[in-house]
């Protein structure tokens, strides 16, 4: 981006429409990511549930 | 250097940066607790992921690509302002040098949050550091949030209101109000 901020912009045309669009772009990312890392948290929780299954709390 | 309009694939690549970062950021934010580290991790990953895609795009792409990283300039802020300040009315269109200031604040902060993340995840004595800069970013991305709706609402205010603002800062005895 040049001095006055063309590039990075990302943001480069800020019409209401473009701002809506970024706004629901982030927030449907967040969602995609927020499964893809639920589901990456699940995986590593099952295969540390394999290597050591969670003690029941009484004993056996 | 002027910078030419991006083309289709270019407002694509930097849409789909903008969406994975701020998406991401969320999703990293929200996680920070002991319950949800790996999600926190993965969604922290892909921020770093993108900021690197991003940093390294903005290196190679020839000079006066829309690609290119922020070239912040204090001069064409003073500038900007002295010409908004001034009721000059193509001041408030133009797109503000404000915005290559924030990019690369944003750039820094953000980049510098994930990079201290990644650190952290080998060496345990840095988490602390990437806590606070983790912290700090969230005003910082606010503050972009904010200028980018200050400088949207700016295109928006009626044409006479500048000049009105022109003639009340103009010494008394040349005042004109239109």
């Amino acid at each position: 981006m040049d001095s006055a901020g063309t590039a990075t912009a990302t943001t480069t045309e800020r019409s209401p429409a473009m701002l809506k669009k970024m706004i629901l772009h982030t927030l449907l990312t967040a969602l995609v990511i927020g499964a893809l890392a639920a589901a990456w948290q699940a995986r590593a929780d099952g295969a540390a549930g394999i290597v050591a299954p969670p003690t029941t709390g009484n004993g056996d | 250097m002027s910078v030419r309009k991006p083309s289709a694939a270019e407002m694509t690549a930097l849409l789909a940066f903008h969406a994975t970062v701020s998406g991401a950021f969320i999703v990293a934010y929200l996680t920070g607790d002991e319950d949800s580290y790996g999600m926190h991790v993965f969604a922290g990953y892909a921020v770093l992921a993108a900021i690197l895609l991003r940093v390294g795009a903005g290196l190679l792409v020839p000079a006066g690509s829309p690609l290119r990283l922020p070239r912040p300039s204090a001069g064409a802020v003073a500038g900007w302002l002295r010409r908004l300040f001034a009721g000059d009315a193509k001041a408030r269109t133009d797109r503000s040098p404000l915005t290559a200031w924030m990019a690369a604040v944003l750039l820094a902060g953000v980049g510098l949050a994930a990079a201290t993340g990644a650190v952290a995840d080998f060496l345990v004595t840095v988490e602390h550091l990437h806590k606070e800069i983790g912290e700090a970013s969230l005003p910082l991305i606010l503050a972009h949030i904010a200028l980018v709706f200050a400088l949207h609402g700016l295109k928006r205010l009626p044409p006479g209101l500048a000049s009105r603002w022109t003639a009340w800062r103009s010494p008394p005895a040349n005042r004109m109000i239109p």
